[in-house]
């Protein structure tokens, strides 16, 4: 892993989050038909500052990962075939929409477009992930041109979103939004999980003269720190009646736990890296 | 070593000044002017007659010159096309004739060369002359101007001579220059005309060689040209790897034109060495210093097979067998008798050879019979196998089997030895003339340590010929393109201890382009210019057939000289700079030699300044017909007897017999047990045979830390895998060989090339020693012992018992 | 058939010696650090103990590698500023004005082509001497071997004269990339045995 590496690894978490938390913001949206006006509008602003925070600090640490940045103006040139151009195609997009929802959200007076503008920001963020994720699958990078590449960036997506807003806004969402966000937590965790046991059948028949960096073995352990984030959240959703201020030091701990283990399964993937060939 | 860790500027950012623009224009004003020099201004005027500007190749603002690669001692003569722009050098390239056939080939050069830059422009060059401050061998020195510093040589050699004698003064074996007038040569010279100094025979490169091959040829010159080894059918490279130290440029290159044409070719070798890899089709690994066991072993099945040529053996041989043996040694052992075993009772079977050199009965019984079949063949001999103890039983078994298989004066064959190339003996290496030493008294190259020593008391028995004995110990020593006072010299140690003290070495003094671990131990460092600063000429190495001239490029830069100006300087000092200069500058002296050329090996060549016209750098004589050494002894041997005392190829040599000495200088080549062997109480301690073998990246130790060369071959301790293995040692980890010499500790590379129980740190790392003593670059000769050979008095530098740790 | 510029390689009398690589540095004045010619040094098979002597069933040889300037390039279709170009003589080179330096290329090609310069920022690679090719002459590579085991030449031309192998060990399939390069073999070469680059740490590519 070297210094431009480490920038990939946060621009990747850093523009998933950001992506996640728009879904997050979608759904608490869309599950919310009785919303408490003062509530949920507190949730939208401060969610949608903290996207797009997020996704031009992503913008911004990709930049670093550049040896000659003031040429990525022509960076866009290559959509036909190159899907690191895409990708740049789409965070810009992403960004510029999030960027846009967010200033309508809280300069427009009338807010009819709210709904249209998380879903476009939402599929937007989901494409852009979708191509981050394609840009790795190099057909001579067997470790990375795998499903598993994509599934595991949509993980990271979806669980460090939803967990960032029950960890912070549990209070102020509802109980409905609050149970729906768990389910799809878990069922995500239980995806994550079968990436570990699955693999993907890439048999390379082919010569390879070098194989991966040593990965320390204290990354491996880190990955299962989402165990506790994961029983965490089994008993939220099993027990009733747990205290406010209790349940939210759950969340907390549940999302540090997340980040630890996502930041943890991004090293392994890069540090993973090796070529067909030489 | 501050240049090995040197950060990678670009080659155009080099802190050695070239001349200034308003220099360069001066030099151009002269010459429009049309000013000539006379000979003898050799002030810092020197120089301006060098390039005239109009006959070189333009190409926009570049300027070509083709020249002669920097000859140092690496095993080839090339060309270098050098592109030169705003006086700079700022590419190098090669031979680039139109033809490249097997007649004439391209000289190409060799990362050596190409590399070139990196060496030229290097900003540790030395600058000016030192003084030391300090301890001798600290390294520490201050600068002073070249009046006080030649002054202060003078007075030395004035002092030292008057006290001692001049056979009290050295200069030692050096071949770190050889183009005529950078070189210990131009020293040497200087000694003769005022008095002399001890005089030395030998070579650190081919004691054994090239003093064993005249007793069974009765001369050096024994090999064909190389060209005539495409009508071979079977080549075996013993020990031999050209395609890395290159011995005369291209014979890789025609060693792989034989294998085009059918020949088979095997190495015979510790190591699958480059040239294994590139031109064998077999790799037959073999136990260092037990060569002799295994030709032994070929001879036995040869005769025993009855593959042997007995015709030519009886036309051409003595010592054969019983009925060809010197008068008064009719009852001695024969040969055959020690092939057999017929007195020794030890046949030299396959069998009794596996067990002593590691390669199977079964190979060694095929490889002989390939060998005396697949005819004519060739066994040629390098050069390490001889670098060993007892080195000259290896070349006189090497020289046998040629002979017994009627594999001499024949096209296709080889005889073996030290092959200088037939029929004129091959290239000069170096006409500048030293005249003759007043010092009648010589000693072994490598005894300069026991003549520091103990001077006085050598005598026959230490090698010392010229008197009966030595009148002085070694009391000062001038070096001059050398490094062999500490890092080529074996046990750099011992030689360290005996020249830190400064009551027996009074004064020592270097003259070289770097500070090489010899220039830390001197008392005064004189800088030298390197040979694109100066006018050289060049011809072969060992073989070949040209001349390749070297044109001045630059003005020497800082306070460098080079070798002969310096000398120039000095002689006026002693009154005899007229004798020395003979009132030529150093143009002329180029010219004159190719004068020297035309009137011995190639009467055609044009003069210099046509030469520099053509500007093709070289003139090479194509060799359509290559000469056989020993065709006309082999078709009439009465006319045309060879210079043994039987005129004829000894097997047996009576003169090695009277010597007396059985045991170590047998009469017939015989396998002895070396002092440090596997087989010895010593390997319990020290069970790994250590290699230094001649590296890619250097020229012994010229060219050590250039920055191109050692990112392509970094300095590596070689071990095989199972060897490392038992000892917990991965790859690339510092590790600790050591014997009872010294230690040394550098990083590993393992490598299945390599036999089990042989372990190579390639020769010529700079000495590096850390606060412990303990060597840091890899010095094999940290390892290696003074010890000599009994016959040549040669160097032993391979024989060495080493062990291995994980540190 | 269009031209396309090719390399042809005769690994079977390839000593290592890496003259090829120094000429290349020389011309386009490489700092330590970036090759674009690398020789990589392989060995397999193994030492088999047989009657107490140690017998070598080791096998090696060379592969010297620059760029294949390949007919369907990786990097080429991977540049997000299309900062990689062929020519219409087949040679792949970059335009440095557009490279941004992030690597994409590097992390796809098979062969270890690209390298970037830490001091211009840029990604840089084997150029096949193009300004040499344009006045007629070879690439420096080329020229400078002196066992004389580089040749230059039309690709067509050359798979006529020598086939069209390119898959020696440790080069991967032809089919990701289709390199214009054609290799000879080593005799000792074959499929199947536990081949291994030895000097690693001499070519290693980050």
């Amino acid at each position: 892993m070297n210094s431009s590496e480490w920038s990939l690894l946060f621009f990747t978490l850093t523009g998933q989050f950001s992506a996640g938390i728009t879904l997050a913001l979608f759904l608490f949206y869309s599950l919310n038909k009785h919303s408490n006006q003062i509530k949920s509008t507190l949730i939208l602003h401060h969610g949608l500052i903290i996207a797009s925070l997020s996704i031009i600090i992503a913008l911004f640490i990709s930049f670093l990962h550049l040896s000659s940045p003031l040429s990525s103006i022509y960076a866009l040139s290559n959509l036909k075939n190159s899907w690191l151009s895409r990708e740049i195609f789409m965070v810009s997009a992403y960004a510029f929409v999030i960027v846009l929802a967010t200033l309508y959200v809280w300069k427009a007076k009338n807010k009819t477009y709210i709904k249209s503008l998380l879903l476009l920001s939402t599929l937007l963020g989901f494409a852009m992930v979708y191509s981050m994720g394609k840009l790795y699958m190099i057909e001579t990078v067997p470790v990375w041109n795998t499903p598993e590449t994509l599934i595991v960036f949509y993980i990271n997506t979806i669980v460090l979103g939803l967990s960032f807003i029950l960890a912070f806004y549990s209070d102020k969402i509802y109980e409905k939004v609050e149970k729906s966000f768990l389910i799809i937590i878990l069922l995500t965790l239980i995806l994550k999980l079968s990436t570990y046991y699955l693999s993907w059948g890439n048999e390379i028949n082919d010569n390879i003269a070098f194989t991966h960096q040593h990965i320390p073995a204290i990354w491996n352990i880190l990955w299962w720190t989402w165990i506790p984030g994961f029983t965490v959240l089994m008993a939220m959703i099993l027990k009733k009646n747990i205290a406010s201020k209790v349940s939210r030091r759950l969340y907390y701990f549940a999302f540090i736990c997340f980040v630890i283990a996502e930041f943890s399964a991004r090293f392994i993937f890069y540090a993973s890296y090796y070529r067909i060939g030489i | 070593m501050k240049h090995k860790n040197q950060k990678p500027d670009s080659p155009s950012e080099s802190i050695t000044a070239p001349p200034s623009r308003r220099e360069f224009l001066k030099l151009c004003t002269f010459l429009g002017g049309g000013v000539l020099l006379s000979g003898g201004l050799l002030s810092c005027l020197e120089g301006n007659k060098e390039i005239p500007v109009e006959v070189l190749e333009q190409k926009g603002d570049i300027t070509i010159v083709r020249a002669g690669c920097p000859a140092h001692n690496c095993g080839g003569r090339c060309v270098l096309k050098l592109h030169i722009k705003n006086n700079k050098i700022i590419r190098i390239e090669t031979d680039d004739r139109d033809n490249d056939t097997l007649e004439d080939p391209q000289l190409r050069a060799c990362i050596r060369g190409r590399s070139y830059r990196r060496r030229q422009y290097h900003p540790d060059r030395l600058k000016y002359p030192m003084k030391r401050i300090g301890k001798r061998g600290e390294g520490k020195f201050e600068p002073i101007s070249w009046d006080e510093a030649l002054d202060l040589l003078a007075n030395q050699i004035k002092r030292v001579r008057d006290k001692y004698g001049n056979s009290s003064i050295l200069v030692p074996y050096g071949t770190g220059s050889y183009n005529q007038l950078n070189g210990r040569q131009t020293a040497a010279r200087l000694m003769n005309l005022i008095g002399g100094s001890l005089g030395f025979y030998n070579s650190y490169s081919w004691a054994c060689i090239s003093k064993a091959t005249p007793y069974v040829y009765g001369t050096s010159v024994t090999g064909n040209q190389r060209q005539d080894w495409v009508n071979s059918k079977y080549i075996i490279m013993w020990g031999w790897n050209p395609a890395e130290m290159r011995d005369g440029t291209n014979s890789d290159f025609f060693i792989k034109k034989a294998r085009e044409n059918g020949a088979k070719v095997i190495c015979i070798d510790p190591r699958m060495s480059m040239s294994a890899v590139a031109l064998a089709d077999e790799w037959v690994p073999i136990r260092p210093g037990t060569d002799v066991s295994m030709m032994s072993a070929m001879a036995y099945t040869i005769i025993k097979n009855n593959l042997h040529d007995k015709n030519f053996i009886k036309k051409c041989c003595i010592g054969f067998d019983r009925s060809q043996m010197p008068d008064g040694c009719e009852n001695e052992e024969n040969y055959s008798d020690y092939i057999l075993g017929t007195v020794d009772g030890i046949p030299k079977t396959p069998e009794w050879a596996e067990k002593i050199c590691g390669v199977p009965s079964e190979t060694i019984e095929r490889i002989a019979i390939e060998y005396a079949t697949q005819k004519p063949s060739v066994l040629y001999q390098g050069y390490g196998m001889q670098r060993r103890a007892y080195g000259e039983q290896v070349v006189i078994a090497g020289c046998a089997l040629p002979a017994i298989t009627g594999n001499v004066g024949i096209s296709g064959g080889w005889a073996g030895g030290i092959a200088l190339q037939a029929n004129d003996g091959g290239p000069f290496w170096n006409v500048f003339p030293t005249g003759s030493n007043p010092v009648k008294a010589r000693i072994p190259v490598f005894l300069w340590t026991e003549a520091i020593l103990r001077g006085k008391e050598m005598g026959f028995e230490d090698g010392v010929r010229g008197v009966d004995q030595l009148d002085s110990n070694l009391k000062l020593i001038w070096s001059v393109a050398s490094n062999i006072l500490i890092n080529q010299h074996a046990d750099t140690n011992r030689s360290a201890k005996i020249l830190k003290d400064t009551s027996l070495v009074e004064f020592i003094a270097v003259q070289d382009q770097f500070m090489t671990p010899s220039a830390k131990f001197a008392d005064l460092v004189l800088p030298v210019c390197t040979q694109l600063e100066m006018w050289g000429l060049e011809d072969g190495w060992k073989y070949g057939d040209e001349v390749i001239i070297m044109p001045k490029v630059h003005e020497p830069p800082y306070q460098t000289k080079s070798d002969y100006q310096i000398c120039a300087e000095l002689a006026e000092r002693f009154g005899v700079k007229e004798q020395f200069t003979q009132n030529r500058n150093e143009r002329e002296w180029i010219e004159w030699a190719v004068g020297r050329y035309k009137n011995t090996r190639f009467p055609n060549i044009p003069n210099l300044d046509k030469l520099e016209q053509k500007n093709t750098g070289v003139y090479s004589k194509p060799v359509d017909k290559p000469a056989i050494a020993f065709e006309n002894f082999r078709r009439n041997p009465n006319k045309y007897p060879l210079k043994t005392p039987s005129g004829k190829i000894e097997l047996f040599s009576k003169t090695l017999f009277d010597m007396g000495k059985p045991e170590t200088i047998p009469a017939i080549p015989k396998y002895i047990q070396e002092w440090e062997s596997p087989f010895g109480v010593e390997a319990k301690k020290h069970p790994l045979q250590a290699l230094g073998h001649h590296y890619m990246a250097r020229v012994h130790s010229t060219h050590d830390g250039i920055d191109w060369l050692d990112e392509a071959f970094p300095q590596r301790a070689f071990i095989n895998p199972l060897d490392a293995q038992k000892r917990g040692i991965q790859n690339g980890e510092e590790i600790l060989v050591y014997n009872d010499r010294g230690k040394i500790r550098i990083p590993c590379r393992i490598t299945p090339k390599i036999m089990p129980g042989v372990v190579n740190i390639p020769q010529g790392a700079w000495w590096s020693p850390d606060k412990e003593g303990v060597d840091r670059r890899g010095n094999i000769n940290v390892l290696t012992s003074h010890r000599w050979t009994p016959l040549a008095y040669g160097n032993a530098q391979h024989t060495i018992m080493v062990e291995v740790e994980k540190i | 058939m269009a031209k396309q510029w090719a390399f042809y390689f005769d690994s079977s009398k390839c000593s290592g010696c890496k003259t090829c690589q120094i000429a290349c540095k020389d011309k386009h004045d490489l700092p330590v650090g970036i090759r674009w010619r690398n020789v990589y040094e392989v060995a397999g098979g193994d030492w088999e103990r047989k009657n107490g002597n140690w017998i070598s069933k080791i096998r090696s040889y060379h592969i010297s590698m620059a760029c294949n300037h390949c007919k369907d390039p990786i990097c080429m279709k991977n540049c997000p500023n299309n900062a990689i170009y062929k020519t219409d003589e087949g040679l792949v080179l970059i335009d440095e004005d557009k490279c941004m330096g992030c690597k994409y290329c590097q992390w796809a090609c098979p062969y270890g082509a690209l390298h970037l310069n830490p001091s211009t920022g840029k990604m840089t690679k084997c150029t096949m001497c193009a300004d040499y090719i344009a006045e007629g002459k070879q690439p420096s590579c080329v020229t400078a071997c002196p066992m004389r085991v580089l040749e230059f030449g039309d690709y067509e031309e050359l798979k006529q004269k020598y086939g069209d192998e390119s898959e020696i060990y440790p080069l991967p399939s032809a089919n990701y990339t289709k390199p214009s390069v054609i290799i000879k073999p080593h005799q000792s070469y074959k499929k199947n045995v536990n081949w291994e680059i030895i000097n690693q740490e001499e070519v290693h590519n980050e």
